[in-house]
């Protein structure tokens, strides 16, 4: 039975000669003696020469065109639709105001842009003469009212405030997405364009936008980031405490690598430089005596900005072997909605599991609960192989989603089955949609919130692409004290269900805070490098009621800060200098202290683990192999993200230094990370 | 940026030549994208768009020596792709224009028929299968590409190509067993 679902994906392939020799003989052995694998491969036949005759008969294609009646098209772009995001009126209007929101509407050969700047009054409204002047001028037309679709794969989840923009709520049309990558910076496109009446009475589409902007990245998706503000460099005078909570998630850089695989660049919002970080594997000292994890420090030249210096600060927490974990009672909570259906989503997600199937232990639990049109439980805890087995292969997809209902069902199911001293913990799959029952984030994040006192771990993995909601789905594993992986194939799968199951899995450090003070007499002012969406406030640090980051075993944690050493003449925006007293510097060597708070799992009161980093540990020759790999790994994250605080930073020199600083690499991890950078400084040239 | 390159500069192929392109690859991209569209105009401006940036690219695919047909069909699937993720949005192609079945006629042979009206039930089922669906079975039957061809075309693996497929023809096989069409 088992076999037999093996060889009953290859029955289509073989059908199609594109079975290796090997297997196929292998599959044609086992046809002679499986009369239902002979039945199906039998109908699949039938199928496809159906198929095949029925394409033949199928009506004739419209008319060929002749070139000429094509050019004419051509021409008009070249005159002025074709690149029209970049000319001279554009950018001017570009300029003139933050894009709120941009709409075409294209009838004939004459285009209307209406421009809205966030805080102008009334809309500015451009309009292009694209030049064929064979063509009548048309009148502009204003759009016409279109609904907004109802569309289960693909719900078009727009929160768009009409208060803001009455003239866009009074039209009716259908708003842009408000997460898109902005305009000016990454050349991305079409925000948003409205059908018009054509003179033949059909409704056609704004044909521009589809050729002159297929470069626009993730504009067409209705994937959605957020919006990450980049931490400035503050002055170690005035703000001497940098306080944040660790972020063990690595989902950012397996998204970023979907993206440059590809072919496209990600829109900077997906490029969380901290998950980049973080997603390799670092070569820190094993922790010693009580503490669940070691400490490295280490400062150093700064690759992309002379002058600046570069501190490391690394957490590794203690190894667990897989054998000595504690018992797991796994609740996956699967999104079977029909947007689940492709390659890269259910079937990907079932693999995976199947893998981790195989590790599963006796004391282990397993049970599965689907949600789609309804939640509901399909595996009852077990510790039976073959059933959780069973119970993976028959999930389809199909239907819309009730995250919300899925959740609290899944939740349920954990503190039914809770293990004490075990690992209870959902995994929640899905590629991002919840729009039935409890639809607002607000709302889900509170029901989150609401089951994390229960014991019970979260574990998000996300999954396929032009509907990711990865901001969304951040936020829920943040909230739920967890972990987010964003899983693009089955290696991914792998790494992060099996290879670092304990990571994923076992938590051994809860409401893991770092806070650093720095010596303004040693550095005038710093920066830390990503963590945007994990800043604390300092106060938070010694508040143990405070909700941060989880450490999983054997996960590593890496943050950066650049430094403007005290010495230097650069400028750097401050504050005031306060007007009632005077700070007092201590005379010391130390660069600056490290401070970090943990709680052990279960604990109520936190541990405080205190470091300093003296100047002369400064590091001026050799770094080591862990520093410059995450360094380069931050210096490409700044250039993905196109951040004003990039610097230098050079692709082909971080090409150069992360390949002397690959080290052993035996996943090849690394191999593939210059692979990207490569990728990423190509599609960049070409977009220049 | 893409506006910089001015467009003066780039080598263009002649009138003559693009002609030879054309009549050599339009009927199979419209066919092609007829397909996987569901519609006979927008399948239109789609090729219209393929060759129109196949004239400007024209410098690099051959000083590149990109294969044409890999290349054609690679764009128009972009082209596709972009309509329907923007049809997903606003749901205008997809509605067919009044496919009622036209009345049989008494004077046609009814074994013709009865071929044209499965050949046409096949095809609702086509239409019903998601566009990636039809795609890869429509460059695979109609274009006759292999795996590996069409996962140039569609920018993925051949693994998921292979996957696709499988995928396509159990629902097809399914639907068709379910309507009688098959045993």
């Amino acid at each position: 039975m088992k076999k037999c679902r093996q060889f009953e994906k290859q029955l289509v392939a073989y059908l199609h000669g594109e079975l290796p020799e090997e297997q196929g003989r292998i599959l044609q052995e086992h046809l002679n003696g499986c009369a239902a694998c002979a039945a199906e491969l039998e109908a699949h036949r039938q199928t496809v020469e159906l198929l095949d005759a029925a394409l033949v008969d199928a009506p004739a294609p419209a008319t060929l065109s002749p070139w000429y009646a094509v050019q004419r098209r051509s021409r008009a772009y070249e005159n002025g639709t074709g690149n029209f995001w970049f000319s001279p009126q554009l950018k001017g209007a570009l300029a003139a105001g933050a894009i709120f929101a941009l709409f075409i509407v294209l009838s004939g050969s004459v285009v209307v842009i209406k421009l809205l700047p966030q805080e102008a009054p009334a809309p500015v409204v451009v309009t292009f003469q694209a030049g064929d002047p064979d063509e009548p001028e048309v009148a502009v037309r204003a759009p016409i009212p279109v609904k907004r679709p109802v569309h289960s794969e693909l719900p078009d989840r727009i929160d768009h405030d009409p208060d803001v923009d009455p003239v866009l709520a009074d039209s009716g049309a259908v708003m842009p997405d408000r997460f898109l990558p902005d305009l000016s910076g990454s050349g991305a496109g079409l925000i948003g364009a409205a059908p018009v009446g054509g003179s033949d009475g059909l409704v056609r589409y704004e044909r521009y936008a589809m050729t002159g902007l297929r470069n626009a990245s993730a504009g067409h998706d209705t994937e959605q980031y957020n919006r990450i503000p980049e931490n400035a460099f503050m002055m170690s005078m005035n703000n001497p405490l940098s306080t944040f909570s660790i972020d063990v998630d690595r989902a950012a850089y397996a998204n970023v690598r979907r993206f440059l695989n590809e072919n496209r660049m990600p829109p900077p919002d997906a490029v969380r430089i901290e998950e980049m970080i973080n997603y390799f594997v670092y070569d820190y000292p094993e922790p010693e005596g009580d503490d669940p994890f070691s400490i490295s420090l280490e400062v150093a030249e700064c690759p992309w900005n002379a002058g600046h210096q570069l501190a490391m600060v690394g957490l590794q927490g203690v190894k667990v072997n897989t054998s000595d974990l504690p018992p797991n009672n796994l609740v996956f909570l699967l999104d079977v909605s029909g947007s689940m259906e492709e390659p890269d989503k259910l079937p990907l997600l079932k693999a995976g599991m199947n893998l981790l199937v195989d590790q599963l232990r006796p004391e282990d639990r397993v049970s599965i609960v689907v949600y789609a049109g309804a939640a509901g439980l399909v595996l009852e805890p077990t510790a039976d192989r073959d059933r959780i087995v069973d119970a993976i292969e028959q999930l389809q997809a199909g239907g819309s989603t009730a995250g919300g209902e899925g959740i609290e069902l899944a939740y349920k199911v954990a503190r039914k089955s809770f293990i004490r001293n075990g690992n209870n913990r959902v995994i929640l799959a899905t590629d991002g949609d919840f729009n039935v029952g409890v639809s607002s984030d607000g709302e889900l994040v509170r029901l989150i919130e609401g089951q994390r006192e229960s014991g019970v771990y979260l574990t998000v993995l996300g999954f396929g692409s032009g509907n990711l909601k990865d901001s969304k789905l951040e936020q829920l594993a943040d909230c739920g004290n967890g972990n987010y992986a964003y899983i693009d194939d089955i290696l991914e799968a792998r790494k992060t269900l099996i290879t670092e199951m304990g990571g994923t899995l076992l938590t051994i450090a809860e409401d893991v805070k770092v806070q650093v003070e720095f010596n303004p007499s040693q550095v005038k002012a710093y920066r830390l490098i990503g963590y945007e969406n994990r800043l604390l406030a300092q106060e938070d640090f010694n508040d143990d009621s405070k909700d941060a980051g989880e450490l999983g075993a054997g996960h590593s944690v890496t943050a950066l800060y650049e430094l403007i050493p005290a010495g230097s003449s650069e400028k750097v925006p401050e504050a005031d200098d306060l007007m009632y007293q005077k700070t007092q510097l201590v005379e010391s060597d130390d660069l600056m202290t490290v401070k970090l708070r943990y709680k052990l799992p279960g604990a109520d009161k936190s541990r405080l683990l205190v470091r300093s980093v003296e100047m002369s540990d400064l590091i001026s020759d050799a770094p080591s192999r862990n520093f410059q790999f995450a360094s380069e790994v931050a210096e490409f994250g700044l250039l993905l993200r196109n951040s004003e605080y990039r610097g230098n930073a050079d692709y082909s020199r971080i090409i150069q230094r992360a390949r002397s600083a690959r080290g052993s690499d035996d996943e090849g991890y690394r191999a593939e990370f210059v692979r990207l950078v490569e990728k990423a400084r190509l599609l960049k040239l070409r977009e220049e | 940026m893409i506006g910089q390159v001015s467009p003066s500069a780039e080598i263009r192929p002649d009138d003559q030549t693009m002609e030879e392109v054309m009549s050599q690859y339009q009927a199979a991209l419209l066919r092609y994208a007829t397909r996987v569209l569901n519609n006979a105009d927008a399948a239109q401006d789609v090729v219209q768009d393929t060759f129109i940036r196949f004239h400007s690219n024209w410098s690099r695919i051959t000083q590149r020596g990109l294969p044409v047909k890999g290349w054609l069909f690679r764009t128009a699937h972009n082209a596709a792709v972009d309509l329907i993720r923007k049809e997903s949005r606003l749901r205008f192609l997809h509605e067919r224009k009044g496919q009622e079945p036209e009345p049989p006629d008494p004077f046609d042979e009814e074994r013709q028929r009865e071929r044209e009206e499965r050949h046409a039930l096949v095809m609702e089922h086509l239409e019903a299968l998601r566009p990636k669906e039809r795609e890869v079975l429509v460059l695979r039957l109609q274009e006759e590409m292999s795996y590996k061809e069409i996962a140039g075309v569609i920018n993925r693996s051949e693994g998921y190509v292979g996957s696709l497929i499988h995928t396509a023809t159990k629902k097809l096989t399914q639907s068709l067993r379910h309507a009688g069409v098959i045993s």
